[in-house]
């Protein structure tokens, strides 16, 4: 059998196979065009199609994400600077822990902030923040010398006063035998 | 002087839905029979075929040219069969016989109605690469160049295929002549 005779039975072939299509699909595959079609905007883009499936605590998380950005973004200051993955780790241990540590956590990442805009002024200032107990209201958090020559101090729980240098000595040592 | 009207693919990318219905009154028949001669049913072969316009139409911004547009819809078949394929292994065989078992009306007149019938089983029995084209190339018409497109490989590629494809067909159409002369 030659070349030719398989291609003309491949030709008969192709005519008998060539059965008839229903008249109403043409129909019915135009009722499927999309109201709004988008345009194709030119050479310079691309079609990014994504067919995501994510659990609903995966969204919740994308979501507060999405809003913790625009917030950096539209100016809030006071989350200014902190990272997106440390406010992050502050919602989820905010949910976790039923807001209260992260609250304190929250504080404590404004006064880290604040630590570091003093020290990069030259100010003398020491930050406890790492080896005290979140809360505690009579260790020092933090604590900085002010131009009269006193120092003032931040507790644990947010609280603060202005003490002479004896003063903050003793503060200290009670600090130490309590650990 | 008069003013050339737009392509069809530049009016199917400037979103126009009349084009897109253009589209479909040009190649649902050619698609829709490609489809079956993959071997799909019907009932199948017309999902397949919707499916292939609905990804047309999504994908548009992927289309180069009205010179690539029937190759470009025949890849999208192509892919769109071949995952079918992969879902359920051909789970349309009891459908599929209505095309081969040579029932239907157009059979009738045929001359050499069992030769195309054992050719048609023979085509179905080649490997995947060799029967798209077959199908592409001699049954759907395209030409080389666009079968190449169509199914993304070379020129060349495709002309090595079909010749395998007819030398394969020929020798077991010769095998089951003999057999038949026996």
């Amino acid at each position: 059998m030659s070349k030719k005779n398989i291609e003309k039975l491949l030709s008969d072939l192709t005519q008998v196979t060539a059965e008839p299509v229903r008249k109403g699909l043409s129909e019915d595959i135009k009722n499927r065009i999309p109201h709004k079609l988008i345009p194709h905007k030119g050479k310079d883009t691309i079609n990014i199609m994504i067919d995501l499936r994510i659990s609903k605590l995966t969204a919740a998380a994308a979501i507060i994400i999405t809003l913790i950005l625009c917030v950096n973004f539209l100016g809030d200051k006071n989350t200014d600077n902190l990272g997106l993955v440390q406010e992050s780790k502050l919602l989820v241990n905010y949910f976790l822990s039923g807001g209260h540590k992260a609250i304190e956590n929250n504080e404590y990442a404004g006064m880290e902030k604040y630590y570091n805009q003093l020290l990069k002024q030259g100010e003398d200032v020491i930050y406890y923040g790492n080896t005290i107990k979140p809360g505690d209201g009579d260790a020092i958090l933090m604590q900085f010398k002010t131009n009269e020559g006193k120092y003032r101090i931040i507790f644990g729980d947010m609280k603060s006063k202005t003490v002479t240098a004896q003063e903050l000595i003793k503060l200290q040592s009670e600090m130490l035998l309590k650990k | 002087m008069d003013k050339q009207p737009d392509s069809l693919a530049v009016r199917l990318k400037s979103a126009d839905r009349l084009a897109a219905a253009e589209l479909v009154d040009l190649y649902y028949e050619q698609i829709y029979r490609y489809i079956r001669r993959m071997g799909f049913g019907c009932a199948a072969s017309e999902d397949l075929t919707q499916d292939v316009f609905f990804q047309a139409w999504r994908h548009i911004a992927q289309l180069r040219s009205d010179k690539m547009l029937r190759p470009w819809l025949y890849r999208i078949a192509t892919n769109a069969a071949r995952t079918q394929l992969r879902k359920k292994r051909r789970d349309t065989s009891l459908e599929e016989d209505e095309l081969v078992d040579g029932s239907s009306q157009s059979w009738e007149k045929v001359e050499n109605k069992e030769l195309l019938l054992q050719l048609k089983k023979e085509i179905d029995n080649l490997p995947t690469k060799l029967k798209q084209v077959v199908l592409l190339h001699y049954m759907q018409h395209l030409t080389i160049a666009e079968t190449a497109d169509a199914i993304c490989t070379g020129q060349g590629t495709v002309k090595s295929r079909i010749s395998r494809a007819l030398r394969k067909l020929r020798k077991q159409l010769e095998i089951k002549n003999e057999k038949n002369n026996e």
